[in-house]
């Protein structure tokens, strides 16, 4: 039986959290959407992940975060060769423009989060287009 | 006829009456000035002696040999025929011969005590020049120090400012936005909804409340920080122990508990800013209150010693400076060490949900209002030791 799809989303805010995981639901009820609070939860699932060969198919990443920021993580990731294949997208609140430069250097994709449902739908519908 | 040795000795003999008339000499001062005997006898003893010898044999010499009947250790020049002169020490006594004064006179050269004299001299001014350049290198060397301090000072005032228009930055573009944005997309699907339940519609409202009030306690949070920025402090004496006592009480009214077991020790006053201070220990130890383990009372240590710190490390520079150091104690949840930065950053916190991730930002820009500093220790489930040093000012 092929292992189930999923996707880790590591953020902070509980409300995105839900609003994300409703979203996907309605998208592709087969897909699991992994939740973590912050970096270290987050990199702590991909270890568990690794060893019983379920990584998700994409990192829905935060910025701003308690303990392992957005920024922090995704180093921790690339530094990990078993990890550094795995697409991730950075997806934030944040409006400094020193983070957009940052992450396109790193070739990460960066995606505002959204004001209102509909652009949320059309959100969660690309991500799931990076997850093949 | 003066005798042979006496005539030829190694030193100059001569002799005077009162009239300053030479009655006697020896050969050797007629053969080393450069006359013959007969040329010298009966002249006038100024002859023998340079101008200047000449002036002092008149004021001083001649007035202290014929009061005293003696004088010693004279050092004049004689003058050569060819005006050369030939510095001496010289010893002179009175004698009475045939009821008639005489005064006897005997120089030994010296020819080497002016160049002594120079030697010393010049020594003497050198050393002068030396002391005198080295107490300018001191003050030139206190001046550059003092230079240091305050370029210094200033320097870390700057990375402190930009420290926090970096915290600020963050606040705006993320803090605030983001209740901003939770406001939208909740009214939005309030809006949009094709089907909804009251429920659901409360359920939305709440999430609204809840933006609103996250925004109000930022913007709050943000307004005392600033306060803390721009309010100088007022120094009056603070008794610690009294002020710890004060903000117990507040503290165990607010948070309806019974007992915070404060244990202090017996610590000095300090000048400080009351109500800062106050507003530093309340949020030490409210964090305490707020991160206690749920299965264990809690217990809060207060400890004070007075350390003396070089500035250099960490205020950073060369002067000692006495420090108040309080440590205050809990036995907590405590956190991973290794995020302790974190903790003093404004609205970061590392335990969802408790707290607004305001307490130690403000309590960390009280300490350095006050030129301290704060620093935290703290294990998962053991607790947390938060460390204030306070400068205490003369």
């Amino acid at each position: 039986m092929a292992s189930e799809r999923s996707i880790l989303y590591i953020d902070d805010d509980p409300d995105d959290r839900e609003l994300l995981n409703i979203t996907m639901g309605d998208l592709d009820p087969d897909l699991k959407l992994v939740e973590a609070e912050n970096g270290l939860r987050g990199l702590e699932y991909l270890q568990q992940a690794k060893h019983s060969n379920s990584l998700p198919c994409l990192i829905v990443l935060d910025i701003n975060m308690p303990i392992l920021d957005g920024k922090q993580t995704l180093q921790r990731i690339r530094e990990d060769s078993s990890l550094n294949d795995l697409p991730v997208v950075i997806f934030t609140s944040s409006e400094n423009p020193n983070d957009e430069v940052y992450f396109n250097r790193k070739g990460v994709k960066m995606i505002s989060k959204p004001l209102d449902v509909s652009y949320l739908k059309t959100i969660a519908h690309q991500m799931l287009q990076l997850c093949l | 006829m003066m005798e042979h040795g006496l005539d030829n000795a190694p030193g100059y003999y001569f002799s005077f009456n009162d009239e300053g008339k030479i009655l006697e000499l020896n050969a050797s001062l007629c053969t080393d000035l450069g006359y013959s005997k007969e040329e010298l006898l009966g002249k006038k003893l100024e002859t023998l002696f340079s101008i200047p010898s000449s002036i002092f044999y008149q004021t001083h010499f001649f007035p202290v040999l014929k009061y005293y009947g003696r004088a010693e250790e004279i050092f004049i020049s004689l003058q050569k025929k060819d005006k050369e002169w030939i510095p001496v020490l010289m010893n002179a006594r009175r004698d009475e011969v045939d009821g008639r004064n005489i005064n006897i006179c005997l120089c030994i050269t010296v020819p080497n005590r002016e160049k002594f004299e120079k030697e010393l001299i010049t020594a003497k001014k050198e050393i002068e020049k030396a002391v005198r350049e080295n107490t300018e290198l001191v003050q030139a060397k206190n001046e550059i120090q003092k230079h240091a301090e305050e370029l210094d000072a200033s320097l870390q005032l700057l990375e402190r400012q930009h420290a926090e228009l970096k915290q600020f930055n963050r606040v705006i573009t993320h803090d605030l936005q983001e209740p901003l944005r939770k406001l939208s997309i909740f009214s939005n699907m309030i809006l949009s909804a094709t089907e909804t339940t009251e429920t659901k519609i409360a359920k939305q409202v709440s999430k609204l409340l809840n933006a609103s009030e996250q925004m109000r306690l930022t913007i709050s949070g943000l307004q005392q920080y600033i306060w803390l920025t721009e309010t100088p402090v007022s120094l009056t004496e603070v008794d610690i122990n009294k002020l710890l006592l004060v903000i117990r009480n507040e503290l165990q009214a607010e948070f309806n508990i019974e007992e915070v077991q404060v244990e202090t020790e017996d610590l000095p006053a300090i000048r400080g800013d009351w109500d800062q201070l106050k507003l530093l220990f309340y949020h030490i130890l409210s964090n305490s209150i707020k991160f206690k383990k749920a299965d264990e009372p809690l217990k809060v240590h207060v400890k004070g010693t007075i350390l003396q710190k070089n500035v250099y490390r960490s205020l950073r520079k060369y002067n000692f400076k006495d420090y108040l150091k309080i440590q205050v104690k809990d036995n907590g949840v405590g956190f991973e060490v290794e995020f302790k930065t974190q903790v003093f950053q404004l609205f970061r916190k590392l335990h969802g949900g408790k707290g607004k991730g305001l307490g130690l930002a403000l309590a960390k820009k009280i300490v350095e209002n006050h030129g301290g500093l704060i620093d935290a220790d703290s294990s998962p489930n053991v607790g947390t030791t938060i460390t204030v040093l306070l400068p205490i000012f003369e």
